[in-house]
């Protein structure tokens, strides 16, 4: 069993179709590349597995569970962690409270503990922290955990909100563009990054532009244009394809 | 460290007030801040943590007012049980409100809290027979514990201040839980706080829900101190206090309104001077101070004293290196 | 029946003022996104306005109507000027603050000269009522009625066949395209703020022509005027006229047949009902919402 299985995700704004049948998996432990030219319907797909995007039809089954048309809360709370396109951090907390208020589903103490100060809150407290800088140690940046959050540099940003995603102790990641606007320094250690999240048994669907990035570390590789699947398989089946070629041409040739 | 010797040190000087301040005008004021500072505190939950504004907190605590003084009034209930009884009708109006506002932000927020503050403020108004209409509610009974009755200013200051106290803490301890930071997540960037499992509904609610039931003890605690409440209390300006205090003071900080609601309480007294123009400059105050000191006075303060402290370390740290130790 | 038609006659007479008054607030809610308290007092000022020209000028109240119209134009020109567009990118509490500041700056200051005491402008009309079948209609109001009517269709010409109005609706529909291709973004919405308050004075004038002009009148105002804005949409003309009329008449009928002292109670639960079930409006597609993240309608941008 797949740990997302994808099935005829439909979106219909009006009388524009963004997303069109798409049906796709997500394996155990694999890094899924999802490409397309812009506009295919690759973000609009995320959001309605991520559940902040109403779907007109279709399933999307989380561990065998149906989780479409639960609220982006309770999916978040299931296990699975999104980023976003444009840069979300929250802003006016430091590196570190940003990480802590993220690993919110995994806490269980309550305001009866903080009032009284009991053992439970003292320890989850201790441990929150403690957990909070290991995310951040993995992704790079805990000696910036005093920093503002508004005051990091762009690419520090971008870790930070993969910080924010793992912090939540999640199996899958939805990562949507995020290596956009870094170097290519930045970009080779967000790949090595992305491997090492993988590495620490966790599924990632990933939606990018940068082709030797996404065709480098992916597993396996899916593509939309027009909202429709074009092709699946791995990175050098669908580089190949007429299809997908057709879909790119014109486009500059993302590298 | 420094913020316990704050703490101890405020708590001695609040504690032995009254024993330096022999006016019972000045006694009279205190007290009211003490109401202040109630309020202020719920409503800081949610707009200086949550980040959302209302401008209808004061229906809380006329909620709770009425609702205490009918209690004991005219059922006879003792008076704690029936502030407590006020503050939980009032938090239950906050639930319910909170449920049906949950889908909206910003202005539409703002306007749907004065439609319901105003509503409640004609109904309380024309319900002359539960309510006294616009005559309000006489001779509510005094608060009293263990049958001793409070009747001095300096009695009711210091119920107050215990009750404050609790508020704060409460307050405090809500701000540095799961909770408060779920708040603040909220406040940055909500889509973000979904995405990590944090629901605006649910945790709005909680903050309405807490302010409410502060509010409805503060209410209580007014309606038995002066024995006498009106739909006076459900007037826009009441809100408008509370919420310049809140922001003025230093929304988003539990020290913040507590500064605000003293300040606020003894500024009126200042402008008697000024008595004609007094209602103009407030407004000039306002619009000068929303324009130049958005954050509030809080902030500006501790970033005084932080520098002071930094200078004072650099100092000390010169002095050791320069001299002979 | 009578009854029926009479208070719906009033209510359309006193929903016309209320249209004229949350146009201008509508187009600045929409544009700019802020939540002006101090609307309502330019509503009053209007009112007051035209009473010191009529009785210190001298001038007659046909030439105070014009005269009128400028002078709120201008004041709303040196608002926006001064305090307004200082908040546009300030967070919604400190706008707040600020427009209730300057509300009470200009409730309290008018009061200085004005005293406490309602006064109704004085207009040239005969006493003696119209009649409409069995409906009375005092020949003021129906010329009340005659000039809203003309300034709500001139504000809607101007929006629909000007270059300014071209202007205005390409910068609500995206500021950042209509900068792009050549729009004073600023000189738009200082023009649509002085605008705004030009009609909410000339609102004020009218009604107190038949109601009455007193300086504390602006917050009962201000949030009829919110409720109809929230009615008809953000941004949303016609919606803002529509809802004026319909608030005017529901008031009207439920005076008359529920409980008069209820009356101003009618424009908050039509509020709560909309923002509870239509946040968008009654008049506007969900579509067509353009939720800017300050005034942001809901949590998620579409459902």
């Amino acid at each position: 069993m797949a740990i997302l299985e994808v099935r005829g995700l439909t979106k219909e704004f009006g009388g524009l179709t963004a997303v069109n049948n798409v049906s796709f998996d997500l394996h155990e432990n694999e890094i899924l590349g999802l490409i397309g030219p812009n506009g295919a319907g690759k973000t609009t797909t995320f959001n309605m597995i991520a559940g902040s995007l109403a779907a007109t039809r279709g399933s999307v089954k989380y561990n065998g569970v149906e989780i479409l048309g639960k609220k982006s809360t309770e999916i978040a709370n299931l296990g699975i962690a999104r980023t976003f396109q444009i840069t979300a951090i929250f802003h006016g907390l430091t590196v570190l409270q940003n990480v802590v208020v993220s690993t919110h589903r995994l806490q269980s103490a309550n305001i009866l503990d903080s009032l009284f100060y009991t053992k439970r809150y003292r320890e989850e407290e201790a441990a929150i922290r403690e957990k909070a800088m290991d995310v951040l140690e993995f992704v790079g940046i805990a000696h910036l955990a005093d920093v503002v959050a508004s005051n990091l540099p762009y690419g520090q940003q971008r870790l930070l909100e993969v910080a924010i995603a793992l912090a939540t102790e999640p199996q899958v990641v939805l990562f949507d563009e995020p290596a956009a606007g870094l170097n290519p320094e930045e970009t080779r250690m967000f790949d090595n990054l992305v491997c090492r999240i993988r590495d620490r048994d966790i599924s990632i669907l990933m939606i990018e532009h940068n082709m030797r990035l996404v065709m480098g570390i992916s597993d396996r590789i899916i593509c939309l244009n027009y909202g429709t699947l074009l092709a699946e398989g791995s990175p050098e089946e669908v580089s190949s394809n007429p299809l997908v070629i057709e879909a790119y041409l014109g486009k500059g040739g993302e590298e | 460290m420094d913020k316990k010797i704050t703490v101890t040190v405020a708590l001695v000087v609040a504690i032995v007030l009254p024993f330096l301040i022999r006016s019972e005008y000045y006694m009279h004021i205190l007290v009211l801040a003490l109401m202040y500072v109630m309020l202020t505190q719920g409503l800081n939950l949610l707009v200086g943590y949550v980040g959302q504004l209302s401008l209808g907190h004061h229906t809380f605590m006329a909620l709770g007012a009425y609702s205490s003084a009918l209690l004991s009034l005219k059922l006879g209930i003792p008076v704690i049980l029936s502030m407590l009884i006020g503050a939980l009708i009032a938090a239950f109006l906050g639930y319910l409100m909170s449920k049906l506002t949950f889908r909206v932000r910003g202005s539409y927020f703002v306007i749907l809290t004065t439609a319901f503050s105003e509503i409640a403020r004609l109904v309380i108004n024309n319900s002359t027979d539960i309510t006294g209409g616009p005559m309000g509610v006489r001779n509510i009974p005094s608060f009293s514990i263990f049958g001793y009755v409070l009747k001095s200013k300096t009695s009711y200051y210091y119920l107050g201040l215990v009750l404050s106290v609790i508020i704060i803490y409460v307050c405090d301890r809500i701000v540095d839980s799961k909770t408060g930071r779920a708040f603040a997540a909220l406040r940055e960037e909500e889509g973000l706080a979904n995405s990590v499992g944090i629901s605006y509904a649910r945790f709005a609610m909680v903050a309405v829900v807490v302010g409410a039931f502060f509010a409805g003890i503060a209410g209580g605690y007014y309606a038995h101190y002066t024995n006498f409440i009106s739909p006076d209390l459900l007037s826009f300006n009441n809100t408008l206090t509370i919420l310049l205090m809140v922001v003025i003071g230093g929304k988003g900080t539990i020290f913040g309104p507590i500064l605000g609601s003293v300040i606020f309480s003894f500024v009126p007294e200042l402008l008697r001077a000024v008595d004609n123009y007094r209602l103009p400059i407030y407004g000039i105050v306002l619009m000068v101070s929303a324009l130049f000191m958005p954050k509030g006075i809080a902030p500006i303060l501790s970033n005084l004293y932080n520098d002071a402290k930094k200078k004072y370390r650099k100092n000390k740290l010169n002095r050791s290196e320069g001299g002979i130790s | 029946m009578t009854e029926f038609l009479q208070q719906i006659t009033n209510g359309v007479i006193v929903g016309a003022t209320y249209a004229l008054l949350t146009i201008g607030l509508t187009m600045i809610f929409g544009l700019m996104d802020i939540l002006n308290y101090a609307h309502g007092e330019l509503y009053m000022m209007g009112g007051v306005a035209a009473y010191f020209i009529m009785e210190l000028g001298g001038i007659s109240y046909f030439m105070s109507i014009p005269l009128t119209i400028l002078l709120c134009f201008f004041i709303g020109l040196v608002i926006e000027l001064v305090l307004a567009r200082n908040l546009y990118s300030a967070p919604l509490v400190t706008t707040a603050i600020a427009t209730v500041g300057l509300s009470i700056f200009l409730q309290n200051t008018i009061f200085l000269f004005w005293g406490n005491m309602p006064r109704t402008l004085r207009s040239p009309f005969p006493i003696k009522p119209l009649y409409v079948g069995n409906v009375t209609l005092p020949p003021v109001r129906l010329f009340v009625l005659i000039i809203a009517v003309a300034v709500i269709v001139a504000t809607q010409i101007v929006i629909k066949y000007t270059k300014i109005g071209r202007a205005m609706r390409a910068t609500f529909q995206d500021r950042e395209a209509a900068q792009l291709s050549g729009i004073n973004t600023k000189m738009i919405y200082a023009v649509t703020f002085a605008y705004g308050s030009a009609l909410a004075g000339l609102s004020g004038l009218l009604s107190g022509s038949f109601l009455t002009v007193s300086p504390f009148m602006g917050p009962a105002v201000t949030n009829k005027a919110w409720a109809i804005a929230i009615m008809g949409g953000k941004g949303n003309i016609l919606g803002a006229i529509f809802g004026g009329f319909i608030l005017g008449v529901v008031e009207n009928l439920g005076a008359g047949y529920i409980s008069s002292a209820y009356k101003d109670v009618f424009s908050f639960v039509i509020v709560v009902l909309v923002l509870v079930f239509k946040p968008e409006g009654l008049f506007t597609r969900k579509s067509q919402n353009i939720g800017s993240k300050r005034g942001k309608l809901t949590a998620k941008e579409t459902k």
